[in-house]
């Protein structure tokens, strides 16, 4: 299964990147009627609201959300493993200075912090990057902090201190591997989530403004004519769900492989 | 036989959460004043139940965990008194060997990384001597050459601590502590483990302190042992003699709870065990430690604390069964 | 069959034929294969074996409690005659487990919730079996409380099993599995994790309840001293297979199948071996995944010759009661 959702994310991304050359027309001209339904003429998947062609769109559209959820969870992961490791492995004081400050964060629900982030700073992709980011971090650092100290009691950590281990190569050697591991796979599953959080920031206009193309401005723009033009909703609501599918997919198949009790020689 | 470690009066103390606000905090004396001497070459026991602080003691003299006050002497060095550097170098030559095998691997590295890693955390040779010399440990171990890359978890619990043998020895220590190496270990495993570790030490010239709950063992493996409760060695002499006559009420009591190989030993409703359990560290007994449990108890065990007096012949023990002297009050900090 | 029904006493327990397989990915692992023996009714039946000889897997299909990927393809386990194998689910949750066999496991930790006071765990078979509320069950609970030795059995039913020593929880769930008076005991290593001293009081206690009860016991172990000390019957079992069976004194006095030679001569009394060295079974037992043709032994036998290759020994009767399945004891040879 996580075969297939990578094989789908892939094409997806490869889809994507050559948006320019593929794309059977121009993101943001009108080439047919307004809300032409799909399968009617030049248009494969239909037109939307302004008659631009949708198909094109969700290509061009593709390329935004991606960025919107791959880009900031690695960088909160990278974030969050610089921290969390540190309370984890130092403890005492420090530890709880830095996890209760990151609470203060679980007071708000996920999508206030990013819609409070957005609206500091002024709509467009890199707030959207930057809300998602900071909402991010104090979810997997908590993780990675937890992980952390279940590691670092684990004999194996004593095994190498008793054997002469410096701590610095019992931190990157032994601590680093154990931890990072679960942690890669709760990103991944995190990416699919992170790009529908885009798209919903987009779609209260507080993401990427039009008529940039985006998956969630599109389920945006189409919401008015739902009624009249269901494919104008109806085709990114499909490319968010199946893309963020594939990305829960991949953390499963992650975690089977990153598992080096199912691995076998 | 010379002296290689010297332990004296060493103690750990815990501190632990508070009840109450306004308590004090509470204190667990985990190690409470515990000296021996175990000399090169010898195979010395540590024996005694869970909470005992057999473990700890083992920890302390690693300094993997830090004592709280006592002194050790190891092969000249006072190793409390070496620092960071001083003492990675003494962890050349004092290594230890692991209860569960499994655990004590890193499982995402291969075996033979671990055993290699062993000697790159001391700078010794380069990354192709360091798989090469690991490589060798691994036939030393009874192992092959060709286990290098596998997982701990495609190994057996007896392979693994094969595997722990050999990341320990691959520094050519002078003393390897052994914390219950085959505990969790099938009986026809154990054996097998037992006579590797016998073989490297004469090959070797290894100093062993073997920790363990199982008398039976003990006494087959090691030339001397120490018998520990809730803290405080309360016997100690040639492992031999001691399994067989043992003085103190708690050894009597240990030797005969183990119930034995053979149908026409005593039945399991007739075993002469001790009535009770341990009590909680936190509320020590005043006088001997025992003295709820002790079938002989006098007046006196409840008030003052016996000695461990030496009786001559390496045997030493603390009850006032065998003499009067009494042990200093201890004085926690 | 593995004990031919003694005309003394008839069996509580029949196993007859039982094959207990998980379905891996690797392959079929034969964890119980073709098992059959009996539980006279007072007899205590111990059956020993190895880790993955399939001992505890025998235990758990009696109970009832394989889950996928394990099942039972075939046999038959007759209690009083009536083959529990037929019962539905809530048949046996309702009218035989707990009731009529009560369970002990190894770890009483895990097997207690931790989230409900140990008396209301303790009644819980009044409540499931005989209808009672908590309230009438009180009194009742508190007496098996106190006769399975916890003392303050009155104020101690409203604590929780964090607040229970390893012993005393290990009492409280002798307790839940004796509640309702069974007329079978399975315990499951129910000693494995307690220091000596505390097992010791749980054996004895066991065989005091046995008696008390007049029930029977079906004991799973690895360790031969148990066995010796409470065992009446036993059963040796290697790789999903018994490979010998008989009385304990048959057992421990001729042993016959070159496995339980080995066993014995791994835990022999430390006397009667003075050049240090352990006696040992060579290799690791087997695990019985897709095992080939010949004894499941053979790879570990010093003494296998060329018909342990090609064909699998059966249980064949070597004297009144003992059982061995090795061609050395086949007189054909």
């Amino acid at each position: 299964m996580s075969l297939v959702a990578v094989s789908f994310i892939f094409l997806v991304v490869l889809l994507c990147l050559l948006a320019p050359y593929i794309s059977p027309h121009d993101p943001f001209e009108a080439v047919a009627r307004r809300n032409t339904a799909p399968l009617t003429g030049n248009v494969f998947l239909g037109a939307d609201v302004d008659g631009r062609d949708i198909l094109t769109r969700l290509l061009w559209g593709g390329r935004i959300s991606l960025i919107t959820g791959v880009i900031p969870t690695v960088l909160a992961t990278a974030v969050s493993l610089l921290i969390g490791m540190s309370a984890g492995y130092v403890g005492g004081w420090f530890d709880q200075l830095l996890m209760r400050s990151l609470d203060i964060f679980f007071a708000f629900p996920l999508v206030l912090v990013a819609i409070v982030v957005a609206g500091v700073l002024t709509p467009g992709l890199f707030t959207v990057m930057i809300a998602i980011f900071i909402a991010l971090i104090p979810y997997i650092a908590r993780l990675v902090r937890t992980t952390t100290l279940s590691v670092k009691t684990q004999p194996f950590i004593e095994a190498a201190r008793a054997s002469g281990a410096r701590e610095s190569v019992i931190i990157f050697r032994y601590l680093l591997p154990n931890t990072v591991a679960p942690v890669t796979v709760y990103a991944t599953t995190l990416i699919g989530m992170m790009m529908v959080l885009g798209s919903a920031l987009s779609f209260l206009g507080l993401g990427v403004q039009p008529p940039t193309a985006d998956w969630g401005l599109m389920i945006s723009e189409g919401r008015t004519v739902l009624r009249r033009a269901p494919h104008a909703t109806i085709f990114p609501g499909i490319m968010i769900v199946l893309v963020a599918l594939a990305f829960g997919f991949i953390g499963d198949g992650l975690r089977d492989a990153m598992d080096p009790r199912l691995r076998s020689r | 036989m010379s002296d290689l470690l010297t332990v004296q009066d060493l103690r750990k103390v815990y501190q632990i959460g508070r009840k109450g606000l306004l308590q004090a905090r509470r204190a667990v004396t985990a190690v409470d004043g515990v000296s021996f001497v175990v000399r090169n070459g010898e195979t010395f026991g540590l024996v005694g139940e869970s909470g005992c602080g057999k473990t700890t003691t083992a920890r302390l003299v690693l300094r993997l965990v830090e004592p709280t006050s006592g002194w050790i002497g190891f092969d000249g060095w006072d190793l409390l008194d070496c620092n960071k550097k001083e003492m990675r170098q003494r962890r050349r030559e004092m290594q230890i060997v692991f209860q569960d095998p499994m655990t004590a691997l890193n499982p995402r590295m291969s075996i033979g990384t671990s055993i290699a890693d062993t000697l790159r955390f001391h700078g010794i040779g380069d990354s192709r001597s360091r798989v090469e010399e690991a490589r060798t440990m691994l036939e030393v171990v009874g192992l092959s050459r060709s286990h290098y890359s596998g997982l701990p978890h495609e190994f057996s619990g007896g392979q693994c601590q094969r595997v722990g043998i050999a990341r320990a020895l691959i520094l050519k220590p002078k003393l390897v502590l052994l914390d219950e190496p085959v505990s969790s270990l099938d009986v026809s495993i154990r054996a097998q483990v037992l006579n590797l570790l016998r073989t490297l030490q004469n090959e070797y010239g290894l100093t062993y302190i073997f920790i363990s709950h199982d008398l039976t063992v003990v006494r087959k493996f090691c030339s001397t042992m120490a018998v520990l409760y809730l803290g405080k060695i309360v016997e100690e002499g040639l492992s031999d003699a001691v399994s067989r006559e043992p003085l103190h009420p708690y050894t009597q009591a240990l030797v005969n709870s183990v119930p034995q190989p053979d149908p026409r030993a005593p039945k399991a409703r007739d075993l002469v065990g001790i009535e009770g359990e341990l009590p909680s560290a936190l509320a020590v007994p005043k006088g001997c430690r025992f003295e709820g449990r002790c079938p002989h108890r006098m007046k006196k065990c409840a008030e003052k604390e016996p000695a461990l007096v030496d009786l001559g012949g390496n045997r030493k023990v603390a009850c006032f069964l065998h003499s009067d002297a009494e042990a200093p009050t201890a004085t926690i900090s | 069959m593995a004990c031919e029904p003694n005309v003394d006493y008839g069996p509580i327990l029949r196993v007859v034929g039982l094959k207990t397989y998980f379905h891996l990915r690797d392959g079929t692992l034969q964890a119980v294969d073709d098992v059959s023996f009996e539980v006279g009714t007072g007899k205590t039946l111990c059956i020993v074996g190895e880790s993955g000889s399939g001992k505890s897997v025998t235990a758990l299909s009696i109970m009832g409690l394989i889950d996928p990927p394990g099942r039972i393809e075939a046999g038959g386990i007759y209690h009083h005659g009536e083959d529990l194998l037929e019962l539905q689910e809530d048949e046996l949750e309702g009218r035989i487990r707990g009731n009529r066999i009560g369970m002990i496991f190894q770890d009483p930790m895990s097997s207690l919730n931790p989230s409900f006071t140990i008396g209301d765990q303790v009644a819980e078979g009044l409540v499931l079996h005989r209808g009672l509320t908590r309230n009438q069950a009180r009194q009742e609970t508190v007496d098996v409380l106190r006769l399975v030795g916890i003392p303050d059995a009155e104020a101690r039913y409203d604590l929780y099993p964090h607040q229970f020593s390893g012993g005393m929880r290990q009492r409280a769930m002798i307790a839940a599995a004796i509640i309702c008076e069974p007329d079978l005991l399975i315990a499951d290593e129910p000693t494995t994790a307690l220091d000596v001293t505390i097992q010791a009081q749980i054996l004895r206690l066991l065989a005091e309840l046995k008696d008390k009860l007049n029930s029977s016991l079906l004991m799973i172990t690895h360790d031969l001293g148990v066995v010796a000390s409470m065992a009446d019957d036993v059963l040796v079992m290697n790789a999903g297979k018994i490979v010998e069976s008989g009385t304990v004194e048959q057992m421990f006095d001729s042993p016959s199948h070159p496995y339980t030679q080995g066993l014995l001569n791994c835990v022999i009394d430390a006397e009667t071996q003075r050049d240090g060295s352990f006696e040992v079974i060579p290799g690791v037992p087997l695990v019985p995944i897709n095992p080939g043709r010949g004894c499941r032994f053979k790879d570990r036998c010093t003494r296998r010759f060329a018909r342990c290759n090609r064909e699998e020994p059966v249980l064949l009767p070597i004297e009144r009661g003992h059982y061995a399945a090795c061609h050395l004891c086949d007189s054909a040879t």
